[in-house]
């Protein structure tokens, strides 16, 4: 098992509830993560352009994982806290989750599914898409970015890892 | 009925004793073509949702093939006839209730048969009819319009129930079990995930250096195999059930917070198409091609149809084999999770004794 076979999976998991869930339970989970999406995707931007940001985000954030990461003794401080700032976005990712789908469950009803039953192709292609972007591609990019405590082997798309998360060797 | 038990009925009237002439005109009964008709007719009866529909049924339920004197042969014959007659669509057909994917005979609501003047008519005939006054005409067709609204009313109640009493039984048993699988998925994959993960050298050994000569390295392949299989049947087997139970699901959350809306809507057309009825009576019109044309089965709002039936959508087949695989595997995954704990624990005894 390398982690590339491991994302291959989480992708496929992924597709049927991307093309068989209807578009109104679709949209409750599209509606319930968009916010913390644009949170940690901002966060992620700014750490990437900004990596005095992304080492204080994981010095905050350390005392909360530390108990996972002191552990890994041949870590530098620069990847814990790495690993640190990006378990953190995780954990606003979920926390902001639970939070938009209550109020999501609370008031959102949708449409009816028997109105329009043809289909607009592309706006359910749309959807699936959006939501395969909000669950794998974002466990998928989570997984690269702390790969390093994953005792796995990259495999296949060690470059595309590299590219989104160097290892130094 | 015959002349030859005409005769009978007669003879059995002044006090003669017919019985055996009742006993064999149980053939008659059974091979007359009005029965025959019934027959035929009462399948599409029974899947038509009003008032009318539902007392045909009935009445054809309640018909015995036991006359036990002539007399009853007479009315047994008069019952079959009488039903036979208002089994065809002309006569229970509700326009507010009507299946929006109708395909039947009926082309228009004009076709309906109505009460009007102790007779029962068609309503483009009553429509057509100069010998009495609009206002009359349009008061029997307000009268059978109520009835109309009042079997859609019922079909909205007889949801909120369905989703009612789904609600406080079988759903919230069926909510428990949902839960628990979900809890049961998320421990053991957050489990997988942290053992794997933390730096705990027994950990990282147990699930990371395969030795072929152990017995921990094929129960920990078997649980990595498992629980990935489960993982997969469970994300396949929910958003199917998601797919096929959303008219279900979909109507019990608008209906739990906008029941007053499907009323007030189911209102609004019943008095369209009295307008609608009104307009033909005045200007003389005969009324043609509208028969689905105010059905309120399924709606802008919700789709009664899946709300009444949805238990029989976890019948179908491809349900059936995703819920039984899905069990199995949950099944199985908690069994090779609990032998590779005591296996772990066995392991970890053994070391600290050793």
């Amino acid at each position: 098992m390398t982690l590339s076979l491991l994302l291959i999976f989480i992708f496929v998991c992924s597709l049927f509830p991307s093309i068989f869930l209807p578009s109104n339970k679709i949209k409750t989970y599209i509606l319930s993560a968009i916010a913390g999406f644009i949170i940690i995707f901002f966060l992620y931007f700014l750490c990437l352009n900004f990596p005095s940001l992304e080492y204080s985000l994981g010095k905050f954030s350390h005392p909360m994982f530390a108990f996972l990461l002191d552990g890994y003794i041949e870590l530098s401080l620069v990847e814990r806290y790495h690993i640190s700032a990006c378990l953190f976005m995780l954990f606003i990712f979920f926390l902001s989750y639970i939070i938009s789908y209550t109020f999501v469950k609370i008031f959102y009803i949708g449409s009816n599914p028997n109105i329009h039953k043809a289909t607009n192709v592309i706006s359910r292609t749309l959807l699936s898409v959006l939501f395969l972007s909000l669950s794998a591609f974002l466990l998928s990019v989570f997984l690269i970015e702390i790969r390093l405590i994953i005792p796995l082997q990259d495999g296949l798309f060690s470059k595309m890892f590299q590219f989104i998360y160097k290892i130094e060797a | 009925m015959t002349g030859e038990m005409k005769l009978y009925l007669l003879a059995e009237l002044s006090g003669w004793n017919c019985t055996s002439y009742a006993y064999s005109y149980y053939d008659y009964l059974k091979n007359n073509k009005a029965y025959q008709i019934l027959e035929s007719n009462i399948n599409e009866v029974k899947k038509h949702i009003s008032r009318k529909a539902e007392a045909i049924v009935d009445a054809y339920n309640e018909i015995t093939f036991q006359p036990s004197n002539v007399k009853e042969c007479f009315l047994i014959e008069n019952a079959i006839n009488y039903v036979a007659l208002h089994s065809f669509e002309e006569y229970y057909v509700n326009p507010l209730t009507i299946n929006p994917n109708y395909k039947g005979r009926l082309l228009t609501i004009g076709e309906l048969i109505f009460d009007f003047k102790g007779e029962e008519r068609p309503l483009n005939d009553i429509i057509l009819d100069e010998s009495y006054s609009d206002e009359l005409k349009k008061e029997a067709v307000y009268l059978q319009l109520e009835q109309y609204l009042d079997d859609a009313n019922d079909l909205v109640y007889s949801s909120l129930e369905n989703v009612k009493n789904e609600a406080t039984y079988k759903i919230k048993t069926s909510v428990y079990k949902v839960a628990f699988e979900c809890l049961l998925i998320i421990i053991f994959n957050v489990l997988y995930a942290f053992m794997l993960c933390y730096p705990y050298k027994d950990f990282q050994y147990f699930f990371t250096a395969f030795e072929s000569n152990k017995v921990t390295s094929y129960v920990v392949l078997l649980f990595s195999f498992f629980l990935f299989a489960y993982d997969l049947i469970f994300t396949i087997f929910h958003s199917y059930k998601a797919m096929i139970l959303e008219p279900y699901n979909y109507a019990k959350r608008f209906l739990n917070k906008h029941a007053s809306k499907v009323f007030d809507d189911l209102y609004d057309t019943k008095e369209k198409l009295y307008n609608y009825i009104s307009g033909a009576i005045k200007e003389k019109i005969v009324l043609t091609n509208d028969i689905k044309d105010f059905s309120k089965l399924s709606s802008s709002y919700i789709d009664f149809e899946a709300v009444l039936n949805a238990s029989k959508l976890k019948g179908k087949k491809t349900y059936k084999v995703l819920r039984t695989a899905d069990l199995s595997f949950l099944t199985l995954t908690s069994i090779i999770a609990l032998l590779s704990f005591i296996i772990y624990l066995v392991n970890l005894i053994f070391k600290s004794i050793v």
